[in-house]
C-alpha cells in the first residue's frame, strides 16, 4: 500500500525535476559540451531515481538508473554525448513525464510499465555501450554495482581490481553452435553473472527460439589476461572494463549532496521584508486603481457619460487582477501559528511556580496558517491572557483543595479554523468570575450609569472587564502588573481585525476566545472631508448615508438628535469628534449613520469624497496606540490617509 | 528426450540442448499457463534459458545442483 502523502510529495518534486531535465536536454542538444547543463541534468535524473526507488516500481527505477549511468559516463568524459544518447535520454524523460501524469490522475502506474520501460532502458544502455571502448578504464557502471550488490548478498567480498565483462552475443550465434551462457559461466574469476534479454520481444507468438537476444554481464576478479583469453573466440562481442564500484569510490558522496540540494528547491525561503515590499507595491496598485474612480467621475462630467463608462470598465478589469495578485501575495505571507502557541506552556508553568500554583497546560490545536502580522500580533495578547489565568484565574493549591479540585490547575489553549477566521481559546479551571462582583466594581468606578449596570445580563457584565481602567485584582502582583488590564487584550486583537469574548462560571473557570482573521483583507473605505482634510471611515461601520434637511436635526439637552425612521439618533459632527472647529451649518446635512455597539449614531460630515478599497495597516511607530485611529493607507495620489476607528472615537 | 510434458507441467531433464528450445517454445505457445519443473535439469543451452527468460513460465522447482541452480537464479532471479 502506497503512502498517499509520500506520493504527493514525490509528484510535486518530480514534476519540477522532469521540467528541469527537459529544459536541460533541449539546451544540451545545441550545447553538447556545457558541463553545467550536464551536471544539472545528471542531478535531476539522479534525484528522480532516488525518489522512484522509494516506491515499488523496479522497471521505472532501472530505466532511470540506465539514464544516470549514461550521463555519468558522459560527465566523466568516458563517453561523448551523441545523437543516440540524446534520443535515449529524451525518451526516458518523456516516459517519466507520461507516468507522472498517470500517477497524478490514477494514483498508480499502469500494469505495463515493464514493457514500456524495457526499450527505453535498452536504448540507454546501448547508447552507453556504443562508446564503451573509451569507457574501459573509467566507466562507473550501474550494472557493476547491481552485480556487486548481489555478490555481497551471497557473502562474497570484493577486492579490487574487479572487472566487468559485457558480452553481447550475435543474433545468429546459436546456429554457429555457440553457447554464450556456457562461455560466460566458465569465465575465470567469476563473481557474479547477469543474463537478460538484450531487447524486449515484441510479441512472443512469433518467438524465434534460435535467434539469440541475450546480453550477459559478468563481474570477475580477473585477471584481465585470463578473461581476454577466455573470450578470445567471441572477442568482437565482448567489452572488458575495470569496474568502479560505488562502494569503492568516494566521489558519490559529493554527487549525492549536490543532488539533494537540488531536490530541496521545492520550497524557497524568502526574506519576509521582500514579501512585505511586494505586498506594499500591490496595495499601492490597488490604490492607483482607486484613482480611476475619481477619473471616471471627472471625465463623465467633462467628456460625457460614455467616457466615464469606459474608464469604469477598465477599472473593473484591473480590479479583478489586483484582487488576484493580492490573494497570491496574501497566501505567501501565511505562517503557522504553532510556534507562537508552543512557547506559552513553559511560560505559564514558570509563572505558576513563582506564584506557588502548579499549572498544567494542555495544547490542542490544528496546524493553522495565518498572516504573519496576525501571528506576530497574537503573542502579546495570548501572553497576557496566560498571565491573567495563572495570576487571577487559578486559585492557590489550598483553595483548590478546599473546593474539592485537584491541586494542579489546568489551562488549555486551543485553536480552530472556522472559514476565514481562527478561533483561539484560553481556558482555565480556576475560580471563575462572579458577574455580581463585576457589577459592583463597575458601580464603584462609575464605568456606566447605575441603571445601565443593573440592566446588564451576566454576559454583558462579564464583558465590562474589557473596559479601559477596569481591574478587579485586589492586590497588584508583579506578574500582571499595574494598569494593563483586559482592555489591552481587546485593543490588540481589534487592531488585528479580530474580537474577544469571555465566558465564565464561578467556581469552574473562565475561557477567553479570540476570533481573528486568517489574513489581512482589503477594506472598503469611505473617504470623508473634515475641515479641509480627508479621513477614511471603514464602510462596514457605516449603516447608511442620510441626506437630511437641517431642520430635521433637533437640539436636545446635550447635543443634537435626528429622528430617522421613527428612531431617535444622536448626531455629532466629525469635526467635533476630531477636536476641530465646528463648521457653519448648511441647509442640508450629510450624516453617516454608524453602528456603535447596539446603538446607532449619526456623524455629520461636510461631504463624502469617494469610496475606495485598501489594505489598512495598523498604526506603527509613534502613532501606535493612538485612540480613535484604526490605521493608515495610501490614496491614489500617494498621500497617506488616516482611517478612523469610529467606535473608539464615539466611545 | 530431455523435455517432457506431464499434464500441464513441462519437465526439463538432464542436459538440455539448443533443440529443446524449439519444443519448449511450442509447448508454451500452445498453452501459456504451463509451468516448468527444472529439478532434474543438470545443464541447459543458452537458447533454452533464453526461452525461459522470454516466456517466464511458472517454475515449479529449480535444480538442486549448485552451478546450474545459481545460473537459474542469475538469469531468472528465482532465489534473490
Amino acid at each position: 500500500m502506497m503512502h498517499e502523502d509520500l506520493l504527493d510529495i514525490f509528484l510535486e518534486e518530480s514534476r519540477d525535476l522532469v521540467t528541469r531535465a527537459q529544459d536541460d536536454l533541449v539546451e544540451l542538444e545545441t550545447n553538447l559540451k556545457d558541463a553545467a547543463l550536464l551536471d544539472s541534468l545528471f542531478r535531476a535524473i539522479h534525484t528522480l531515481k532516488g525518489s522512484v526507488a522509494l516506491f515499488d516500481w523496479p522497471s521505472f527505477a532501472q530505466m532511470l538508473h540506465a539514464a544516470e549511468d549514461l550521463l555519468s559516463a558522459v560527465r566523466t568524459g568516458a563517453k561523448p554525448l551523441d545523437a543516440n544518447s540524446i534520443d535515449a535520454l529524451g525518451a526516458c524523460i518523456n516516459q517519466t513525464e507520461s507516468w507522472l501524469v498517470t500517477l497524478e490522475t490514477e494514483r498508480a502506474l499502469p500494469s505495463n510499465i515493464a514493457t514500456r520501460a524495457a526499450p527505453v532502458t535498452h536504448a540507454l544502455r546501448r547508447a552507453l555501450d556504443g562508446g564503451a571502448d573509451k569507457a574501459e578504464e573509467s566507466g562507473s557502471d550501474g550494472v557493476a554495482d547491481d552485480l556487486a550488490a548481489r555478490a555481497a548478498k551471497r557473502g562474497l567480498a570484493l577486492e579490487p581490481p574487479v572487472f566487468l565483462v559485457t558480452y553481447t552475443p550475435g543474433r545468429e550465434c546459436f546456429f554457429a553452435g555457440q553457447d554464450p551462457v556456457a562461455i560466460a559461466s566458465h569465465a575465470p574469476g567469476l563473481i557474479e553473472l547477469e543474463i537478460a534479454e538484450r531487447e524486449p520481444w515484441a510479441s512472443l507468438d512469433d518467438y524465434d527460439p534460435f535467434a539469440c537476444n541475450l546480453k550477459i554481464h559478468i563481474l570477475s576478479s580477473g585477471p584481465r589476461e585470463a578473461l581476454e583469453s577466455a573470450f578470445s573466440g567471441v572477442s568482437g562481442r565482448v567489452v572488458i572494463s575495470t569496474a568502479r564500484l560505488s562502494q569503492m569510490k568516494d566521489t558519490d558522496a559529493e554527487t549525492d549532496e549536490g543532488a539533494s540540494g537540488a531536490g530541496a528547491r521545492r520550497t524557497m525561503r524568502v526574506d519576509s521584508a521582500r514579501i512585505d515590499a511586494l505586498m506594499h507595491t500591490i496595495n499601492e496598485m490597488v490604490v492607483a486603481k482607486n484613482a480611476l474612480s475619481q477619473l471616471a467621475l471627472e471625465s463623465a462630467r467633462h467628456s460625457g457619460e460614455e467616457m466615464g463608462e469606459r474608464i469604469r470598465d477598465h477599472q473593473a478589469g484591473i480590479s479583478r487582477l489586483t484582487a488576484r495578485m493580492h490573494a497570491a501575495v496574501t497566501a505567501m505571507r501565511l505562517v503557522p501559528i504553532g510556534p507562537a502557541m508552543r512557547r506559552l506552556p513553559r511560560i505559564a508553568r514558570d509563572l505558576g511556580a513563582r506564584l506557588g500554583k502548579p499549572v498544567d497546560v494542555v495544547l490542542d490545536f490544528e496546524e493553522i496558517e495565518a498572516d504573519k502580522d496576525v501571528v506576530d500580533g497574537l503573542s502579546e495578547p495570548l501572553l497576557h491572557l496566560f498571565r491573567n489565568a495563572v495570576d487571577h484565574g487559578v486559585e492557590s493549591p489550598d483553595e483548590r483543595r478546599a473546593a474539592g479540585k485537584p491541586e494542579r490547575a489546568r489551562i488549555s489553549l486551543s485553536a480552530r479554523r472556522k472559514g476565514q477566521l481562527v478561533l483561539i481559546r484560553v481556558a482555565d479551571d480556576g475560580r471563575g468570575i462572579d458577574p455580581d462582583h463585576i457589577r459592583e466594581v463597575a458601580r464603584t468606578r462609575a464605568l456606566l450609569p447605575a441603571d445601565a449596570i443593573d440592566a446588564l445580563d451576566d454576559g454583558q457584565a462579564l464583558d465590562l472587564i474589557f473596559r479601559p481602567g477596569f481591574t478587579t485584582a485586589s492586590e497588584v502582583s508583579d506578574v500582571s502588573g499595574r494598569g494593563v488590564g483586559m482592555d489591552a487584550v481587546r485593543t490588540a486583537v481589534m487592531k488585528l481585525g479580530g474580537s474577544v469574548d469571555i465566558a465564565s462560571k464561578p467556581g469552574e473557570g473562565t475561557s477567553v476566545t479570540l476570533t481573528l482573521p486568517l489574513s489581512m483583507v482589503l477594506t472598503q473605505i469611505a473617504v470623508v472631508d473634515c475641515d479641509g482634510e480627508v479621513y477614511g471611515v471603514p464602510m462596514e461601520e457605516i449603516v447608511e448615508l442620510a441626506h437630511v434637511p437641517a431642520s430635521e436635526v433637533a437640539e436636545v439637552r446635550h447635543g443634537k438628535a435626528l429622528i430617522l425612521r421613527d428612531r431617535p439618533i444622536p448626531v455629532v459632527s466629525l469635526e467635533r469628534l476630531l477636536g476641530r472647529k465646528e463648521r457653519p451649518e448648511d441647509d442640508s446635512l450629510r450624516i453617516l449613520v454608524m453602528r456603535c455597539g447596539d446603538e446607532l449614531i449619526g456623524v455629520s460630515i461636510k461631504r463624502l469624497v469617494y469610496r475606495m478599497e485598501a489594505a489598512v495597516s495598523p498604526m506603527g511607530g509613534m502613532l501606535r496606540g493612538m485612540q480613535g485611529f484604526a490605521g493608515t493607507t495610501f490614496m491614489g495620489d500617494g498621500s497617506v490617509l488616516i482611517v478612523l476607528d469610529m467606535t473608539e472615537l464615539i466611545g | 528426450m530431455t523435455i517432457e510434458l506431464h499434464q500441464d507441467t513441462i519437465s526439463l531433464i538432464s542436459a538440455c540442448p539448443a533443440q529443446d528450445a524449439e519444443t519448449l517454445v511450442e509447448l508454451l505457445i500452445q498453452q501459456r499457463s504451463r509451468s516448468v519443473d527444472a529439478s532434474a535439469c543438470t545443464s541447459l543451452h543458452s537458447a533454452v534459458l533464453q526461452a525461459l527468460i522470454a516466456f517466464r513460465p511458472k517454475l515449479q522447482s529449480v535444480p538442486d545442483d549448485g552451478a546450474i541452480r545459481l545460473l537459474f537464479s542469475q538469469a531468472l532471479r528465482t532465489i534473490d
